[in-house]
């Protein structure tokens, strides 16, 4: 990842700006939306505990201590993904988030939940995600 | 919601949809001012948040290693886009080292790194 974030450096202009989109190391909220409620659910785990995005955080910070970047800005928000039923879901993190944990108590309730609720329940994976702006030094 | 339907297609036909309130590219905006500016978007999957700010640039280079993702982000190109938008095949150690003369205003890495 820092070496990633060198060679990004050789091909920026002077001060150019590097933006790192990335979601924080931290389980996530699962709920269940309607027309009328939000319902939370639980958390969705991370088999690695978040490994990856602990090392992305410790890569731009690297970078930032050897002087190739300068933070200059970062902000947090919330990043939803929706899926309108809990198979949408699990064939979602089976393809672009395998180390995903959904455990068997959240799947029961979000079951219960989607059939309670009727056509208009979603299920929505709120993201806490980061925005971190450097420029090039 | 035409963005909602672009995001359904952008994830292989699953219902699966991102960030429809627009969290995201509201806070890139409000970072970083595309105007004349030359970008690299690093991991740009199928395109979806280069859709979202590409006609604000004055070029942009998207680039990720999946081939199939830079397949189906050209099939969805729209015409008014294909002066402005590449879409490339690569990680970007390769890419810098094939086009090491090249100078980008701003890199994004779009939840790759």
């Amino acid at each position: 990842m820092v070496h990633a974030l060198q060679q990004t450096h050789r091909i920026l202009h002077r001060n150019g700006v590097l933006i790192n989109v990335f979601d924080l190391p931290t389980p996530h909220v699962i709920e269940v939306h309607s027309t009328d409620s939000v319902e939370k659910v639980g958390w969705l785990l991370d088999k690695d505990d978040f490994d990856s995005e602990r090392s992305a955080l410790n890569a731009l910070a690297q970078v930032v201590a050897d002087r190739y970047f300068i933070l200059e800005n970062e902000q947090d928000f919330i990043f939803n993904i929706y899926a309108d039923d809990l198979n949408e879901l699990q064939e979602w993190l089976a393809i672009w988030w395998e180390s995903a944990i959904l455990k068997d108590r959240i799947l029961q309730r979000l079951e219960v939940l989607i059939r309670d609720v009727g056509q208009s329940a979603r299920i929505v994976l709120v993201l806490r995600a980061r925005m971190i702006k450097l420029r090039a030094a | 919601m035409q963005v909602e339907a672009r995001q359904k297609e952008a994830d292989n036909s699953m219902a699966i949809i991102k960030d429809p309130e627009g969290n995201e590219i509201a806070t890139l905006h409000a970072m970083v001012d595309f105007k004349n500016r030359r970008v690299l978007e690093v991991g740009c999957g199928e395109g979806r948040l280069t859709w979202r700010y590409a006609d604000k640039a004055e070029h942009v280079t998207a680039i990720d290693p999946d081939g199939k993702a830079i397949a189906t982000a050209r099939a969805n190109m729209p015409k008014q886009s294909e002066e402005r938008v590449s879409f490339l095949e690569s990680t970007i150690e390769d890419f810098a080292n094939s086009f090491s003369d090249q100078r980008f205003d701003i890199a994004i890495f779009s939840w790759s790194l």
